[in-house]
């Protein structure tokens, strides 16, 4: 496709006409209806998104056969958790987790596109889609993640595992110290995305 | 895309089956130190690893 | 040469995520037509209009494509501009939709002046 128009504003008019058109055409030849996206759209807002993730994280660090099932069979012990799957066709199938350990740290990244295990993260966000990340993090995982904010020590291997293909990697973080009182759901709350990416470690208690 | 298969790379024979475009072609799951490929690098143990269609895979 | 990724770990550790506002606290796309792309692609997947996979190998593509053509810190990137692009092909390549008669109607959308949300 080639861009009809050099400037920013004039191709966000462009984007934002070609999409309709396009929505519009479709609706039409009855391919879809007037309700259709809405529908989709609404369901990563509400069923999947990363709130899965963080619930698959919290039950594997209380819960230590589950854990180890998790890792295991990965699929499987997702499935006890009953997430949504109506959308999950696309980018739910093959996933598998790899766990972070204090001498094991582990990156995901899609160098070719963006795959992502939607069922328990939802949709990536703009780094994971980045060329630089996709591009740097392969060639020089340690640079990156120091710019992520996290440094870790030459004694630590880094793992980079690339989802371009059938898998759909995943990390299951450190559990933070100073957690063991903590709920189920409260721990849930310290698992962000990024952590499950192994762009960085799970969220400290203080910093909650 | 790899598309030989470098000394000191690692392969882990795992096939997973058909990706729904009808053939199964085996899939290894290659190891590689990215400075195998990026010479210039100088980060220490790191490791990448990649899921690659036996097709981009030569025998050495 | 890279974009770098330090303004990532400044905006997180104040808590912030780079994903912009939802209903629920999070918005998935920066702009309007970005989601519009998105659904109609998963949707026309999910009604069997072609497999997701052949979809996934367009995108793959039209990324290549725009890599090829650019540094990789252009800000030109725009991950739904691809998006767009792969959908596009798809559709043409399905016998879905004739290029033509989309050019058409998005000329008559630029003509409106109801475009910016």
């Amino acid at each position: 496709m080639s861009e009809r128009f050099a400037y920013t504003e004039d191709r966000e008019v462009y984007n934002t006409a070609r999409a309709k058109a396009l929505e519009s055409l479709l609706i039409e030849k009855g391919l879809i209806t007037s309700e259709t996206v809405d529908k989709v759209l609404k369901y990563f807002e509400t069923d999947m998104g990363p709130f899965n993730g963080a619930k698959l994280v919290a039950k594997a660090w209380v819960d230590s056969d589950f854990k180890a099932r998790l890792l295991a069979d990965t699929p499987a012990a997702i499935a006890e958790m009953s997430f949504p799957r109506g959308m999950a066709g696309a980018e739910g199938e093959n996933m598998e987790c790899v766990e972070n350990t204090p001498s094991v740290h582990n990156l995901i990244v899609c160098t070719l596109c963006s795959c992502y295990p939607w069922p328990i993260l939802g949709l990536p966000p703009y780094y994971y889609k980045d060329p630089s990340f996709r591009a740097r993090a392969v060639r020089e995982p340690r640079a990156v993640l120091k710019e992520f904010g996290l440094v870790l020590d030459d004694s630590v291997e880094v793992r980079v595992w690339d989802s371009s293909a059938q898998i759909r990697w995943f990390v299951l973080p450190e559990r933070p110290l100073g957690t063991e009182k903590m709920t189920e759901a409260e721990l849930a709350t310290l698992v962000t995305p990024e952590s499950m990416i192994g762009a960085t470690k799970a969220k400290t208690p203080v910093s909650v | 895309m790899v598309d030989k298969v470098y000394d000191g790379f690692y392969i882990y024979f795992c096939s997973t089956g058909p990706d729904g475009l009808g053939e199964a072609m085996p899939v290894h799951r290659v190891r590689f130190d990215p400075k195998d490929i990026w010479g210039n690098l100088s980060e220490p143990k790191s490791w990448v690893y990649a899921d690659i269609f036996e097709t981009y895979l030569e025998a050495i | 040469m890279y974009t770098t990724f330090e303004q990532f770990a400044a905006g997180s550790m104040l808590g912030k995520t780079d994903a912009l506002p939802r209903s629920n606290g999070e918005l998935l796309f920066q702009r309007f037509w970005e989601s519009r792309a998105f659904g109609m692609a998963i949707a026309l997947s999910k009604k069997g209009h072609y497999e997701w996979e052949d979809f996934r190998q367009k995108l793959i593509a039209s990324i290549a494509e725009w890599e090829r053509q650019h540094r990789k810190d252009d800000p030109d990137w725009n991950y739904y501009q691809r998006w767009l692009s792969a959908l596009e092909h798809m559709l043409v390549e399905s016998d879905l939709l004739d290029r033509e008669e989309l050019d058409r109607r998005t000329a008559q959308f630029i003509g409106c002046n109801s475009l910016i949300q």
